[in-house]
């Protein structure tokens, strides 16, 4: 039993991951204080199910069209509304909150509160030594991790993901370097929000969709870049897999409530002791 | 009369309308129930901005709340605690935590005390939820008894069964509440938190305790919370953990934004952002737009909430003749 | 000067007569009884309030469009109140307060979910209001003026032990797995009785998290006692489905028992096809020929009304709509200890699923429940292998 517990984390653990991605770019690095990411993830998850279930388009495209809506909407969240206050935790708390209550609102009234389903890539489970692992939640552990590798890639790899560094490392130097700011952060916000459809996408058809998928997204996503450290890819995945171990074990001697209690407190505890997390250096 | 003075008259008036407000809606129990929500939210987001004045911003007041809330629900349904008593013990369970807590908090910089106090807030609706042979877990608690009637002086009856004697309880101590807060407002120790707040490391340099201040201003604000809770749960008899999450903590939050940072500001929020569904509750799920509407203008054209309404309106007004002479 | 135009008397006096024409209109409706409908809205879970409340204005229409109800020679229009409660004990007050308060209504419909009425029985109980709810399943003699207009949870439990003792003769043990929710907890419960009365071994029961979708680590617990059978009990539709999948996912190849109602090709389709086995279940599939006729007609009006697919949990919202306008109209009263009266004597009442009766006067010492036909099916092979209607004795 206790070996299935650590599959069942593992899995779990790479779905927490997957939920931090965007998370990470727009949170961890830029320092945006977008608490509506869980619902921009929400959004990503109706758009695939909007393009896949009711327009019949295949999967793959329509996670393609979730992704290019949700940049162009990441896009326009900067501009229009978090850039007036970049910098300003209180009012950007509060254009957060708006975005929440206005993607769920919309959400209920656009597509009905009711959960939908997105069909899923791969039936079947992967039976090794007695072990049980359905294979979407072994697809999404590829997934996610194909997506930190490339992440990680275009940070250290790319013009942008450096001039991403340097702005959240300081902006007025990285001004001074010649980098557009404003450009930086609409492209981080973007493509943060574009990362978020991907797991609700994968997300929604593991699970369900509905409107209310976020408050998980937004508070594990926030745990999972905490224990790993703001601003930190690997610091993320580590996260995340300690999230879910402690999930998948704990669970299993106790109830599920006492596991999420038993991760929420050693965030706490981080953020107490070393609040740059396990791999943050600030 | 010089407008000093008239102000003062105009003040005065307003707040002996608002106490006399419930006797004069006596029959009408939908208004009254608005009403004490209304209070208990005030008290709310007065004591969250008292605590923000030292920077400590906190997302996680819904939990202190619960702990109040469950605290005297449980002390007075299940070990027969007079209710006045077990209010208080509410509130005294909230600040024992807030004590304990309090002194590692004080070092954490202000975005990573925003995130602890969201985690806090959720370990203790969790904890609520897994406790449940105490406090029902997901179902909740019901049965929570009405604070017990007496008379006064053999001549007046108090039911709090009624609703309009429960009003005026929750009048009462927010009244009393507000004093207290404006006192420490308004003191010496009230100008070293704002201290803090604006400047921490110069606060230090001159000799004001810092992590103390913090965690004081910190445990007088949740006791208010949990004190708040307990009101909550002997009106509403009946609790349940979703009402305590993280959501509700940001709504408090947001009463305190909108309404502005001064010491008035946080009732005008309440008072506003409680108002507004009720109003609109004929919108049903669509109900959510206008709340939406009024937190983006607020925030994109009033930065300073409500409270900074008057000034406004006075600086444009002043604006206009400058503009007719060109 | 078209200023002038604007009080021309030919306007003044069309106008006259338009408020003529709608004062008596308006006093032609004047015999309206007005009934509070409370539903979960907007917040998690609210997927069923919402088909629910379609579904009570439905019947309210249909009711008003055959007459209303009559009342010695008067005909009432029933003119349905809406509230949304958030699906939280909080709202429920609200809601309940502002119906009874406000609104002035003597009775009052909806919800199935425990906590949340529960919320509005402090308010109704004491002002004396009728609660006719979706689905109680916890009478108890005190709440005098609740009913629950459909069969609670556990009624067609019996049914769901038998059936599967029929179909399937190994199975010698149970496993349970329930919600931290009181209801959920008494169903499993309610489930154990049954089992140890048939000769059933009874194994551990695993508690899980009320709304969660996750039930690996759940899974894993029941797994290693190895049982022949599982009862999972009652959830919303997704969470049932879910629980199920997950449970094949990790290998469980026995039946799966929930007196969950629902509809069967929703849950085929949640489930996945090639999981659907073995599952026995409290509903049934709204496309069956031999459908209850009332369900057949319930689902015309629907898809006439709101042109979107039928929900069968939307019969839940019908009846406590339904079930109160009979009880009014056989009580010949709006008065409500009448009504109350009358309600809980009745020997016939009509449902969505066929006659019914009042019962629950043995199990819960009060005979609030209309009991009605319940339908029992087996998913195999991904589809309904074989639906039973249970006829429940209580």
């Amino acid at each position: 039993m206790f070996w299935q517990g650590v599959v069942n984390g593992f899995s779990a653990g790479w779905i927490y991951v997957l939920v931090a991605l965007g998370l990470t770019l727009v949170f961890g690095i830029m320092r945006t204080v977008q608490f509506a990411h869980g619902e921009v993830y929400m959004l990503g998850a109706h758009a695939v199910f909007f393009a896949c279930v009711v327009l019949g388009i295949n999967i793959i495209g329509a996670f393609g069209i979730a992704v290019v809506a949700l940049f162009i909407l990441g896009m326009l969240m900067e501009r229009l509304l978090f850039r007036r206050f970049r910098g300003q935790i209180e009012p950007s708390i509060i254009v957060a909150i708006g975005l929440i209550l206005l993607f769920q609102t919309t959400a209920v009234v656009t597509f009905g509160a009711d959960e939908k389903h997105i069909p899923r890539f791969i039936q079947g489970v992967l039976v090794i030594g007695g072990l049980h692992i359905a294979w979407d939640r072994v697809l999404s552990v590829i997934v996610g991790a194909g997506i930190m590798l490339a992440l990680y890639a275009f940070i250290k790899g790319t013009k942008m993901g450096q001039a991403m560094i340097a702005t959240s490392q300081d902006m007025d130097a990285a001004t001074l370097q010649g980098v557009n700011v404003n450009r930086v952060s609409s492209v981080s916000m973007g493509i943060g929000s574009a990362l978020a459809a991907v797991a609700g996408g994968i997300m929604g058809s593991i699970f369900t969709v509905e409107p209310f998928m976020g408050s998980f997204a937004i508070t594990k996503g926030l745990a999972v870049i905490i224990l790993g450290g703001l601003g930190s890819i690997g610091g993320a995945v580590i996260g995340g897999l300690i999230l879910g171990l402690v999930d998948g074990v704990v669970s299993l001697y106790s109830s599920s409530t006492m596991a999420s209690i038993v991760g929420f407190a050693l965030i706490v505890l981080i953020l107490i002791v070393k609040p740059s997390g396990l791999m943050g250096g600030d | 009369m010089d407008s000093g003075r008239s102000r003062r008259i105009g003040k005065g008036a307003l707040l002996l309308l608002v106490c006399l407000l419930p006797i004069a809606m006596r029959g009408n129990d939908y208004f009254l129930h608005v009403y004490i929500v209304c209070a208990i939210n005030i008290i709310l987001a007065s004591s969250l901005r008292a605590m923000a004045t030292t920077g400590q911003m906190s997302i996680g007041q819904a939990g202190f709340m619960a702990i109040g809330a469950y605290t005297s629900a449980i002390l007075a349904a299940k070990c027969g605690i007079p209710v006045y008593l077990s209010m208080l013990g509410g509130g005294c369970a909230a600040t024992v935590l807030a004590a304990l807590i309090g002194f590692p908090l004080s070092r954490i910089r202000t975005i990573y005390f925003v995130m602890v106090t969201m985690f806090l807030g959720e370990i203790i609706r969790l904890v609520v939820f897994e406790a449940s042979s105490l406090t029902g877990g997901s179902t909740g608690l019901m049965g929570i008894p009405r604070p017990e009637a007496f008379s006064f002086f053999g001549l007046l009856q108090i039911d709090f069964s009624n609703k309009l004697h429960f009003c005026y309880l929750v009048l009462l101590l927010l009244l009393i509440i507000l004093l207290v807060l404006y006192n420490i407002h308004r003191s010496h120790a009230g100008t070293a938190f704002a201290a803090i707040g604006q400047e921490e490391s110069l606060s230090s340099s001159v000799g004001i305790n810092v992590a103390r201040s913090k965690v004081l201003i910190f445990s007088v604000a949740c006791f208010f919370t949990g004190l708040a809770g307990s009101l909550y749960a002997h009106y509403m008899t009946v609790l349940n953990p979703d009402a305590f999450g993280t959501f509700t903590s940001l709504y408090i939050l947001i009463y305190v934004v909108v309404g502005g940072r001064s010491f008035f500001g946080p009732i005008a929020g309440a008072i506003l952002l409680t108002l507004i569904p009720e109003f609109f509750a004929a919108l049903k799920e669509y109900q959510p737009y206008v709340f939406v509407l009024v937190l983006f203008l607020i925030v994109f054209l009033l930065p300073g909430g409500l409270v900074d309404l008057p000034r406004r309106i006075r600086e444009s007004v002043r604006k206009a003749p400058l503009e007719e002479a060109r | 000067m078209v200023k002038k135009r604007l009080f021309s008397p030919m306007l003044v006096s069309a106008m006259g007569a338009l408020m003529l024409i709608g004062s008596v209109i308006s006093s032609a409706a004047a015999d309206t009884v007005k009934i509070g409908s409370i539903w979960g809205l907007s917040g998690p879970g609210s997927q069923l309030g919402v088909v629910c409340k379609d579904a009570a204005a439905a019947a309210a229409e249909w009711i008003n469009g055959k007459g209303g109800i009559t009342v010695g020679a008067k005909k009432y229009t029933i003119q349905l109140v809406v509230e949304d409660n958030k699906n939280t004990a909080a709202g429920s007050l609200n809601a309940a307060t502002k119906l009874v308060d406000k609104d002035k209504v003597k009775f009052i419909t909806g919800m199935n979910v425990p906590f949340q009425f529960e919320a509005v029985q402090t308010v109704t109980e004491p002002n004396k209001v009728v609660l006719s709810t979706g689905k109680c399943s916890n009478l108890i003699p005190k709440n005098r003026f609740t009913f629950s207009a459909t069969n609670g949870f556990t009624v067609p439990m019996p049914g769901l032990y038998e059936f599967m003792a029929k179909n399937y003769p190994a199975v010698k043990s149970v496993a349970y797995s329930a919600h931290d929710e009181p209801g959920a907890q008494v169903v499993a419960k309610v489930g154990r009785d049954i089992a140890t009365k048939m000769g059933f071994k009874v194994l551990d029961t695993v508690v899980t998290q009320f709304g969660t979708k996750e039930y690996y680590p759940a899974w894993t617990k029941l797994l290693k006692d190895n049982p022949d059978a599982v009862d999972i009990g009652i959830s919303f539709p997704d969470s049932l489905a879910a629980n199920v999948r997950q449970g094949r996912e990790q290998g469980f190849k026995g039946p799966i028992l929930s007196c969950g109602t629902g509809d069967s090709n929703v849950f085929i389709t949640l489930i996945g096809k090639d999981y659907a086995n073995d599952f026995i279940y409290a509903g049934f599939d709204m496309n069956a020929p031999d459908n209850p006729a009332m369900v057949k007609e319930i689902m015309k009006l629907w898809e006439a009304k709101y042109k979107k697919p039928f929900n069968l949990d939307a019969l839940d919202g019908w009846s406590s709509v339904w079930a109160l306008a009979q009880a009014i109209e056989k009580a010949q009263s709006l008065d409500v200890e009448k009504v109350v009266s009358t309600w809980e004597t009745m020997k016939t009442i009509e449902t969505p699923w066929g006659t019914g009766t009042m019962g629950g006067q043995k199990v819960f010492g009060i005979n609030h429940m209309v009991l009605c036909p319940a339908p029992i099916s087996m998913l195999r092979d991904g589809k309904v292998q074989a639906t039973h209607w249970h006829k429940p004795d209580m």
